[in-house]
């Protein structure tokens, strides 16, 4: 038996299934604010009542708390430094915090242009500390390619500063993109004590209920992680709620199908899309808050609305609100919402009738139209702001730039897809949008907890990239910051394959993983001439462990 | 805030052979060094993807003999593409300019087209400047070429077009490759003047080269009064480059891009892929943005020994008080030459006719031959109506196709109607050059 819990905004979800797909229990749990623990374990329970502890082989969940700490400024006090070195204007790069610089530089072929300076970082580390910063986060250019510079800070501060938390950026990433690598070295910095000591108690709360199964954290990028391996990256559990969603879909859905996941929510709808079977990847990284980071994530876009977005009349049109100011009106709330015009057209039974009537009448006598008809209006207008953003997400999918010849000649192109409806006032809305994107559709009950299922069935992800420069005589990991010389032989790219797949063995045994097969997801090589001398080769590989579920949910159960 | 458009096209799976300059790995560390610097994350850039060049985009400024199946190939397609995606990007008022970072590059590619010369095979700038006359109706565009060679194939293009001024600062033929781009080379009778050679001494440093553009390209720039600047934006100037002998720094790149403000630059050349591509490109990015670009430094010590500006001045002066007059305007202007296509060792022989007309740029017919020696027999006739054709050399223009049709003396005959939007090949059968 699995169990999947995904903290949201309003509600916690948890799901219990078992490995052939059969769901055995679902839970709806109000979401305390301030209190995740309190959200989860109490989820738990509701899901746990009446089903054995001891048949439990994993739990899963997806919590916020990452999201949260950010937005609400809740992090640790941490510095940013970075190592520039010549190039943009380190202050108009988009880092989320002010960057503390210091000299310093290495090239894109890891050679150091310019030394790092002990002086000037012993005489900053010391005031950064003096201003009550209890952790740094050093983040240098090119440190993936060449990653002495960093350690050389590393050392000077745990001589001089014991205690002082370090976190260097190209341990924790490696592709190319220097902002969003420090930013990310900057969140990890910051939130790790904070995760940690939550999962700590979300493990003693587990623990008290009788549950031995192991616990997973559920990732941005829709793969889950032992909590122990999660506790190390707590960055890469931002946004894992509308990861879950999307993951819950796959389940729903029969194999190589393509989908766009719409989960509507009371103040937002996100979409994501699955092609083929396959969730779409953000091709550059999550975004929090201010921070762009290098997080793997999926590709959602997040459409302003959902059942509770407030509904007004300005001049003679129906107008949609901003953001969300409480429950629909049928609920006991303050404005017409969405959800009303559902309830009033008979399609969701959620909320009294009555009071929908009343608020479709009021925005109709400001219209001068029967209450039908505003209902319908403003129906339109959220399927609008919804195809809009859907629009714009597959125009954004099929400009993603290519840099072969053969990309351009194989263009990304949305071909036919059902759109498949989660959440809460998925029923009413979802056919709606699909007759105005003229797409299949499909809104089943227990997409209500999509987010929950995904969440129990997610398996694990990760990756490993190997950069080669074999001139240069080095290779590196990008996502562990390995950095070690390449071994002579004639092997090229049959070498660098084997020597990836070691790293990625030896990786899944750190994260607590086993029997991981990865895939080879990129290869490219390239000579290096000098002179009209081929000296080496610069190999660049990727091997992932991709994200998908551990089985799908059987046919009866989607009804 | 209006943004830069940058399409970066690096063309990783293409190379003209395994070693050769154009490989794969030209742009690798451009690559690095834009991506690390996280360029693409500013909100003064968006990026865009290659939409694939159609073929008569192409047929609008190549004649491709003896017919497009033989020459074009996707990298071209995707290249020319690039800096179109990038053009209507600017014209619908989504950025302020851009900069198409393309591989293969395109300006020794003339007018006739047998193969790949210096590198190139599809004139991209020229494609570029066409298609926007064509699509969105531009009468007057400039390009000005700082590739340290001679653009000779967007010379040849546009040689005898009044609406193109084409400006191309280079360092002197008599020292480089392709050996053209005097001072002499002005235009046609048609186009005098819209043709603007400044070949510059081997050594040539930053103050030189902006010296030359504030006092000569700049105030002919002012003087055209164009709709539309296009920077040809050759690299190969950089002091480190293995192809060419000039001492321009990353940063003198950077204030070439801030004076001269050009809408589109297109990539040319530029061989020294480690030491100058990567610092180049980006102060180039950073100038169109109008951000600062005083931090970029190459790895290697700026160089000291350059030409000194009491050299260049003189040759300013000299270009800036040229006395030649245009040729007479005669009924029929004869021009003939030899193309030699160093890349594929073809020769090719031409020979045109321009109507001397008063109403329109003039007819232009071409009878070429290409072999693998001098002095081919010509065998091809091109037939090209430019742009604003008026109805008298149209009907001359008939009049040549009904005749090559009777007297069938030519394999290929190709229709260029640029006025018309009209292209094809007839060799035995009429084939149309596809608009999608």
């Amino acid at each position: 038996m699995l169990i999947g819990i995904d903290v949201g905004g309003t509600y916690t979800d948890g799901v219990a299934v078992n490995e052939e797909g059969e769901i055995l229990a679902v839970a709806k749990y109000p979401t305390l604010r301030d209190n995740l623990l309190e959200s989860l374990t109490g989820c738990l329970d509701q899901v746990m009542s009446g089903l054995s502890p001891l048949q439990v082989k994993r739990v899963s969940v997806s919590t916020t708390l990452l999201t949260n700490a950010v937005l609400q400024d809740k992090l640790e006090k941490t510095a940013l430094l970075v190592i520039p070195g010549p190039g943009l204007d380190p202050t108009v790069l988009p880092f989320g915090v002010r960057p503390n610089v210091v000299a310093g530089a290495i090239d894109f072929r890891g050679r150091e242009l310019a030394p790092v300076q002990p002086a000037q970082v012993k005489s900053l580390l010391m005031e950064l500390i003096e201003a009550g910063h209890s952790g740094v986060a050093v983040a240098g250019k090119f440190a993936q390619r060449n990653n002495s510079h960093e350690l050389k800070v590393e050392s000077y501060a745990l001589e001089h500063y014991p205690g002082l938390r370090v976190e260097l950026s190209h341990r924790l990433c490696g592709s190319l993109n220097f902002p969003r690598r420090a930013n990310t070295t900057y969140l990890t910095a910051s939130s790790r004590t904070l995760f940690r000591h939550f999962l700590d108690q979300l493990e003693a709360g587990i623990r008290t209920r009788g549950i031995t199964a192991p616990l997973y954290v559920l990732k941005a990028d829709g793969g889950t992680l032992p909590l122990a391996a999660a506790a190390r990256t707590p960055v890469e559990t931002v946004y894992s709620g509308p990861a879950a969603s999307v993951l819950g879909v796959l389940a729903l859905l029969p194999e190589a199908e393509t989908a766009v996941v719409m989960d509507i929510g009371g103040s937002t709808t996100d979409l994501g899309l699955i092609l083929d079977g396959k969730p779409l990847l953000s091709s550059r990284g999550a975004e929090i808050g201010l921070f762009k980071t290098q997080v793997h994530s999926f590709a959602v876009t997040s459409a302003n609305v959902g059942g509770d977005t407030p509904v007004e009349v300005v001049g003679g049109r129906i107008n949609l609100g901003e953001r969300r100011c409480g429950p629909a009106y049928c609920l006991g709330g303050s404005a017409p919402t969405p959800t009303d015009a559902l309830r009033y057209l008979g399609l969701c039974e959620h909320g009294s009738l009555e009071l929908a009537r009343e608020g479709m009448e009021s925005l109709a006598s400001s219209l001068a139209v029967a209450p039908p008809e505003a209902a319908r209006a403003v129906m339109e207008q959220v399927v609008e702001r919804i195809a809009t953003s859907f629009r714009q997400m597959v125009q954004c999918w099929e400009d993603e730039p290519a840099y072969r010849v053969w990309e351009v000649l194989h263009p990304h192109r949305m071909k036919r897809f059902k759109i498949f409806g989660v959440g809460g006032a998925a029923q009413g809305i979802t056919p709606l949008v699909a007759e105005q994107l003229e797409a299949q559709w499909e809104a089943p009950e227990i997409g209500r907890v999509a987010n929950a299922l995904g969440a129990a069935l997610a398996v694990p992800t990760f990756s490993c990239s190997l950069r080669a420069d074999t001139g240069a005589g080095l290779y590196s990991i990008a996502e562990t910051g390995v950095q070690l010389p390449w071994p002579n032989g004639r092997g090229g790219m049959e070498q660098a394959r084997n020597l990836l797949s070691k790293h990625f063995r030896q990786r899944a045994w750190e994260l607590g993983l086993t029997a991981a097969a990865g895939e080879i997801t990129r290869e490219e090589v390239f000579n290096v001439v000098r002179d009209s001398v081929t000296e080496g080769r610069i190999i660049e590989i990727g091997m992932e462990l991709k994200a998908g579920v551990m089985t799908r949910v059987k046919g009866e159960e989607r009804q | 805030m209006k943004q830069v458009g940058l399409l970066f096209f690096p063309a990783f799976d293409w190379s003209l052979g395994n070693s050769h300059p154009e490989r794969e790995e030209r742009l690798l560390y451009t690559r690095d060094q834009i991506f690390e610097e996280g360029i693409m994350d500013l909100p003064q850039y968006r990026e865009y993807a290659p939409k694939l060049a159609r073929e008569k985009d192409v047929a609008r400024t190549h004649a491709l003999l003896p017919g497009p199946e033989h020459i074009l190939t996707p990298p071209h397609l995707v290249a020319a593409g690039g800096t179109l995606t990038l053009a209507k990007a600017l014209m619908d008022g989504e950025i302020e300019r851009g900069f198409a970072m393309v591989r293969p590059p395109g300006h020794h590619a003339m007018h006739t087209v047998y193969g790949n010369r210096g590198f190139c095979t599809i004139n991209n700038v020229a494609v570029l400047a066409n298609f926007l006359r064509h699509e969105y109706g531009l009468k007057r565009i400039a390009i000005v070429d700082t590739d340290v060679h001679h653009g000779d194939g967007t010379q040849d293009i546009f040689y005898h077009d009044p609406n193109v001024l084409y400006i191309s600062i280079h360092q002197d033929g008599r020292t480089l490759y392709p050996g053209s781009g005097f001072t002499g080379e002005r235009g046609g009778p048609r186009a005098w003047g819209q043709t603007l050679n400044i070949p510059l001494p081997p050594g040539t440093g930053d103050d030189g080269l902006l010296y030359v553009l504030e006092e000569l390209v700049l105030p002919a720039l002012a003087e055209f009064k164009p709709e539309l600047v296009i920077n040809s934006a050759g690299q190969d100037n950089h002091f480190t480059d293995p192809l060419a002998n000039m001492q321009i720094t990353a940063k003198g790149y950077g204030d070439l891009t801030r004076l001269l403000k050009p809408d589109l630059a297109v990539l040319e050349g530029g061989y020294a892929i480690e030491t100058a591509l990567p610092y180049v490109n980006l102060a180039i990015l950073l100038a169109m943005a109008g951000m600062d670009y005083a931090g970029i430094n190459e790895e290697y010590p700026a160089p000291v020994d350059t030409v000194p500006l009491s050299m260049i001045k003189p040759l300013v002066e000299s270009v800036r008080t040229m006395k030649t007059k245009a040729p007479p305007l005669r009924e029929w202007h004869t021009a003939e030459r030899g193309v030699f296509y160093d890349t594929e060792y073809i020769w090719e022989k031409r020979s045109e006719k321009i109507k001397g007309c008063l109403d329109c740029p003039g007819l232009h017919l071409t009878y070429t031959g290409s072999g693998r020696a001098p002095g081919p027999r010509p065998e091809h006739l091109v037939i090209r109506l430019p742009f604003d054709t008026c109805p008298s050399c149209r009907l001359e223009a008939e009049k040549t196709l009904a005749e090559a049709q009777k007297r069938g003396s030519f394999r290929t005959v190709y229709w260029q109607d640029q006025a018309g939007d009209r292209f094809f090949y007839l060799d035995g059968q009429i084939r149309e050059m596809k608009d999608g």
